[in-house]
C-alpha cells in the first residue's frame, strides 16, 4: 500500500527543506565568483583611467665619437613624468620596467657648454622614450631640459693591424705568402699616454681547421682597452692565400769568395732542405742561394770547423734548413 | 814514388776525403771516372755488347750506366764479367798516369773495390773510409735517389768494414762526429815521412 507523504502526515504543515552540506558549497561558490566578476570589472574600469608615473632613469652614453672620450657623467639619472593608462602603466612595470635611458651620441645633437663640457637637449630623447615606454609623446615630461657630460680630445695614431690566427691547415697545405689585411692599418683615438705604448692593433683570434682554399674574412679589431681607446675602422678584410706545398732539396757551393784568406770547405757543397708551393717547384734555382761561412769574430787559425749560414734564398721557399751546418775548411796557401 | 790507394765502401766519404787531399797537392787517379770514359772506346763498347746484349745499351748507343748498374749489381757472374772487361783496362790508364808523377813523394788512387778483386798487390799502402752503414745509406740514398733495398744490394757487393780496415794500413773514420782533415794531416804527414825515408 502506497505511503502518505511524510510532511502532509505531520499535521499538513508544509515545510522548508534543511539545506546539505552540498547546496552550501555551491551557495559559496556562487557569491565568490561574483565577487570575483565584480572586482574583475572594477579592476577594468580602474585600469582605464589615467595615472600619473614617475621614473628615475640612469643614462647610459653609447658611440661616442672616435675623436672623444667621455670622461664624466656629470647628469646621471634623469627623471621621466608621464601620464598613461592604467592598462599601459601596468604593462610597463611587468615587461619593461625601465631602469635606464641609453643615449646614441650618433644619433642627437652634440651641445657645447664650456671647455669639455656637453650637453644634449633632453627634447631629443622624448620620442626615444616614447618608443621605449610606449607611451604618448605628449604626455612626457622630463625632469632637466639638458644632460651634461665631460668629452676630453683624444688624440690619433695610425697602427699597423697584424693578425691573430690559430689556423691549422690541411695536410701539405700552408700559407703561401703573408697574410693581406685591408686596410694595413687604422686610426686609434686614445689618450697620448696610450698611444705613446701602442704600436700595432691585432684582429680577433681567427680560428680555422682544415684549410685547403685561399680564404677571406672579415673579422673584428680587438680593442684592448674599449672605455679609453677608439678605433676607425673597427673591421677589417683578412685575405689568405692558400698552396699545396712540397718538400725538396737543392746542393749549393760555400761561397767562400768574400773572406780575406782563400779556404777550401769539406764538404764544398751543402744541401738546402725546404719546403716550395707546388706552383713554384719549377721556378727554383741553384743560383738564388748563397751559402756562406760565419767569420765574423773568428780567428781562421784557431777553429776547426765553420758554422754556415743560408744568406740568400727565393722568397717563396719556407722551412728552409741546411746539411751539414758546419764544415771543416783548409787555409789554402797562395 | 808510393803507390797509395784510397778505398771506401758506398756511401764512405771517399770524395770528399779525395778533395782534402787534393788540396794538400796530392794527384789522384779516379778510377770511376777513367772507367766511364773507357765506356766510350768501341773496343770496349764491343766487349760489354758480347758480354749483356743491348740491354746495357741507351738508344743512342751509348753504355747506359744505370742499366749497366742494374744487370751487374744482381748478378755475380755479370759483375765479374764487366770486372774482367774494365779492370785491367783502367789499370793499364793508372800505369800510365803514374808515369807523369814520379818526382812526387806519393798519389792516391781511388777505388772502391780494392780487396773484392785481389788488388791490393798493386798498391804499396791501402787507406781505408769508413763510416757506419746507416750514416752510408743516408748519404746514398740521397746522392743517388736508390731505395734501401737498392742500396743494400750494391753494399753486400762489398766487403765488411771491419774485414777491410783490419786489413788496411790508414782508417779514415768519417761518421760526421770526428774531424775528417786531421786524420787526412796524420796520414799525409806519415806518408811523407815513408817517402823521404824511401828515398
Amino acid at each position: 500500500m502506497q505511503q502518505p507523504d511524510k510532511t502532509y502526515r505531520q499535521g499538513n504543515k508544509r515545510r522548508l527543506p534543511v539545506p546539505t552540506s552540498h547546496m552550501k558549497r555551491r551557495d559559496n561558490l556562487i557569491f565568490l565568483l561574483c565577487l570575483f566578476i565584480a572586482a574583475f570589472f572594477w579592476l577594468l574600469i580602474k585600469l582605464s583611467d589615467q595615472y600619473a608615473v614617475s621614473y628615475n632613469l640612469k643614462v647610459k652614453y653609447i658611440n661616442v665619437p672616435e675623436k672623444k672620450r667621455l670622461t664624466k657623467i656629470i647628469d646621471t639619472t634623469l627623471s621621466v613624468n608621464f601620464t598613461a593608462k592604467g592598462y599601459d602603466i601596468l604593462k610597463l612595470r611587468l615587461f619593461i620596467n625601465p631602469k635606464r635611458v641609453v643615449v646614441d651620441l650618433n644619433d642627437v645633437e652634440l651641445n657645447k657648454l664650456n671647455n669639455d663640457v656637453y650637453y644634449i637637449n633632453t627634447k631629443y630623447l622624448k620620442e626615444k622614450l616614447t618608443g621605449y615606454i610606449d607611451v604618448n609623446e605628449s604626455t612626457i615630461v622630463i625632469s632637466k631640459r639638458s644632460l651634461r657630460f665631460e668629452l676630453k680630445d683624444q688624440m690619433e695614431k695610425m697602427v699597423p693591424v697584424r693578425l691573430k690566427e690559430d689556423i691549422a691547415f690541411k695536410s701539405q697545405f700552408g700559407l703561401y705568402d703573408k697574410e693581406r689585411i685591408d686596410p694595413p692599418k687604422v686610426t686609434v683615438f686614445a689618450p697620448q699616454s696610450v698611444l705613446d705604448t701602442l704600436n700595432f692593433i691585432h684582429t680577433e683570434a681567427i680560428k680555422l681547421t682544415d684549410v685547403d682554399k685561399d680564404q677571406v674574412l672579415s673579422t673584428r679589431l680587438f680593442n684592448p682597452l674599449p672605455n679609453l681607446i677608439n678605433l676607425d675602422p673597427k673591421n677589417v678584410t683578412v685575405r689568405l692565400r692558400v698552396e699545396r706545398f712540397t718538400e725538396s732539396t737543392m746542393d749549393i757551393d760555400v761561397d767562400v769568395s768574400t773572406l780575406h784568406k782563400k779556404i777550401r770547405t769539406f764538404p764544398s757543397k751543402i744541401t738546402v732542405h725546404f719546403k716550395v708551393a707546388q706552383k713554384d717547384f719549377s721556378n727554383i734555382q741553384a743560383s738564388q742561394f748563397k751559402i756562406i761561412p760565419e767569420t765574423k769574430n773568428i780567428n781562421l787559425n784557431e777553429v776547426k770547423r765553420l758554422h754556415l749560414k743560408l744568406v740568400e734564398k727565393p722568397d717563396f721557399i719556407r722551412d728552409e734548413w741546411i746539411s751539414p751546418a758546419d764544415v771543416e775548411f783548409l787555409i789554402i796557401k797562395e | 814514388m808510393i803507390k797509395v790507394a784510397l778505398t771506401g765502401n758506398i756511401g764512405s766519404g771517399k770524395s770528399t776525403v779525395i778533395r782534402i787531399f787534393e788540396s794538400l797537392g796530392i794527384p789522384v787517379f779516379h778510377a770511376d771516372k777513367e772507367a766511364k770514359l773507357l765506356y766510350k772506346r768501341p773496343d770496349v763498347k764491343d766487349a760489354v755488347r758480347s758480354a749483356f746484349g743491348d740491354a746495357a745499351f741507351n738508344n743512342s748507343g751509348a753504355v747506359d750506366f744505370k742499366k749497366l748498374a742494374g744487370i751487374v749489381f744482381k748478378d755475380k757472374e755479370a759483375l765479374k764479367k764487366i770486372n774482367e772487361i774494365i779492370h785491367p783496362l783502367v789499370n793499364q790508364q793508372y800505369n800510365k798516369w803514374l808515369e807523369e808523377y814520379q818526382e812526387i813523394p806519393y798519389t792516391l788512387h781511388e777505388a772502391a773495390i780494392v780487396f773484392e778483386n785481389n788488388l791490393e798487390h798493386h798498391y804499396d799502402v791501402i787507406i781505408n773510409v769508413s763510416a757506419p752503414t746507416h750514416i752510408r745509406m743516408e748519404r746514398v740514398l740521397k746522392r743517388d735517389g736508390i731505395t734501401t733495398e737498392q742500396f743494400y744490394e750494391r753494399a753486400n757487393k762489398q766487403w765488411p768494414e771491419e774485414e777491410k780496415n783490419k786489413r788496411s794500413d790508414f782508417v779514415i773514420i768519417n761518421d760526421g762526429k770526428r774531424f775528417l782533415i786531421p786524420q787526412v794531416l796524420e796520414i799525409h804527414e806519415s806518408l811523407l815521412k815513408t817517402a823521404k825515408e824511401k828515398g
